[in-house]
């Protein structure tokens, strides 16, 4: 049994602020305009989910990619590629290792961070016409997965929190609309 | 006779310290000058205990005086704290205040002085990244903004306009390796091409051996580029180094511009 149409929409309203939240000007960001990746976190959490459907999973994960493309000077797909390079790794991932506790998450998050630079820096290496030299990589991974890892927790929180109030709420309505509509048999 | 005493004893008793209350009374009342002989032994007798416990209910008094009023002085103290912070707070915004007016005094300033119409944008995003520098600006094509135009600050060329929306922009700032500038060093006139490296640094390509850079020269944007101006400046040369091998220097530069303090930009409608 899959998860409600109304989860995937949290995900992606969720991931609409949470793309306003890393391009705001006012984020503290590190020496080189570095920042947490909040979307990576949302993704993590995103794939851990047993009852996420791959499709549709991937396609929401896409439009996060997507979406934050737009807002970033990175060439078009770059961030889908990646983050759905990530998505498909760790559902894959799940069919061998439990993705319960939100520790795990926090942790997994940060080996993701690693692999999502290794990605876009090979991308922009190979592809790109002006390719990043492996120092702007030393540079900038060790920062990235730093600030990632900090708020992490945090986020992660947010998101399972947010699921389980949409969940319920949906079982709610669903519950009262069954009562509703629902002829009762006369005695 | 004596049980005609005994009877009444109490009553003689009162009586007789009645007569010698009266008798030292009147003896006392005529008898103005000096006070006799039992006054100052009974004086004596009572002026110790009523000293020590006058001078111990005085200081018990000074200290409930005092406890109350370090009372009402805490009181005072914590009311003044009170005081002195909203000051201190209503400081630091006017100080903000007028740091914000000196700012835009310069900026209009400047902006008076350019002989090409500017549009003024703030800065309303950063990108979201480290691998690449850009902003988004708050003017877009409705105010007449078209890709390509220089983006500059009172201090210099901050980037160029990268993409145009309705009512926003993405700039590419300097610093991003995507950036490429036509330069021209000011005292030399020696030509190259400026690209973006890291946050605080830039590169000039295609710079010839035998041009005459040193350290300290002004780069300045060359005017080639159809829709930069000449003239804005670019940054400081920080580093030059002919490699014996190759057909050009390789010149460092610090740009101008401070790309983490950036909050408000001009567009130039060349």
């Amino acid at each position: 049994m899959g998860i409600p149409m109304g989860v995937y929409t949290f995900f992606v309203l969720t991931g609409f602020f949470l793309c306003c939240l890393q391009t705001h000007p006012l984020l503290p960001a590190a020496q080189g305009g570095i920042r947490p990746d909040f979307i990576l976190i949302l993704v993590v959490y995103f794939s851990s989910r047993a009852a996420v459907d791959m499709c549709l999973g991937a396609v929401v994960v896409s439009l996060l990619g997507y979406g934050l493309g737009m807002l970033s000077g990175a060439p078009s797909g770059l961030y889908a590629v990646t983050y759905l390079a990530v998505y498909v790794l760790l559902r894959e991932l799940k069919r061998i290792i439990e993705m319960e506790t939100l520790a795990f998450l926090a942790v997994l998050t940060g080996l993701c961070s690693l692999v999502k630079e290794a990605l876009i820096w090979f991308i922009l290496y190979f592809f790109s016409s002006t390719p990043q030299r492996a120092i702007a990589f030393k540079q900038m991974v060790l920062t990235q997965l730093l600030f990632t890892v900090l708020v992490a927790p945090i986020v992660l929180l947010v998101l399972h929190k947010g699921v389980e109030y949409t969940i319920t709420g949906h079982a709610f309505f669903a519950l009262l609309k069954h009562r509703m509509f629902t002829r009762t048999p006369q005695s | 006779m004596l049980q005609f005493l005994l009877k009444r004893k109490s009553i003689i008793v009162i009586a007789l310290l009645f007569l010698i209350a009266v008798t030292l009374l009147a003896r006392d009342m005529e008898k103005r000058e000096g006070s006799g002989f039992f006054s100052p032994l009974i004086i004596s007798l009572f002026s110790f205990p009523l000293e020590i416990s006058t001078a111990f209910l005085k200081k018990v008094y000074r200290l409930g005086d005092e406890y109350i009023f370090l009372l009402n002085l805490r009181t005072e103290n914590t009311l003044l704290k009170n005081i002195i912070d909203q000051i201190q707070l209503e400081n630091q915004l006017l100080r903000e205040a007028a740091a914000e007016n000196k700012r835009l005094r310069e900026l209009l300033a400047f902006k008076k002085k350019l002989p090409y119409p500017v549009v003024s944008a703030e800065i309303i995003g950063r990108d979201p990244s480290g691998w690449f520098q850009t902003i988004l600006i708050d003017k877009g094509a409705d105010d007449g903004i078209q890709r390509g135009l220089a983006v500059i600050t009172p201090r210099g060329i901050a980037g160029k306009i990268l993409e145009v929306y309705r009512a926003s922009a993405k700039v590419l700032l300097l610093i991003d390796r995507n950036c490429a500038l036509d330069i021209v060093v000011q005292r030399s006139r020696a030509k190259g091409i400026l690209q973006g490296r890291s946050q605080d640094r830039c590169e000039v390509c295609f710079v010839g051996k035998t041009e005459d850079i040193q350290i300290g020269d002004v780069v300045v944007t060359s005017g080639l580029d159809e829709k930069i101006p000449r003239g804005f400046v670019a940054g400081e040369v920080v580093r030059v180094n002919k490699l014996a091998s190759g057909y050009f220097q390789e010149i460092e530069l610090r740009p101008a511009v401070d790309f983490a303090k950036l909050e408000e930009v001009f567009i130039v409608k060349k």
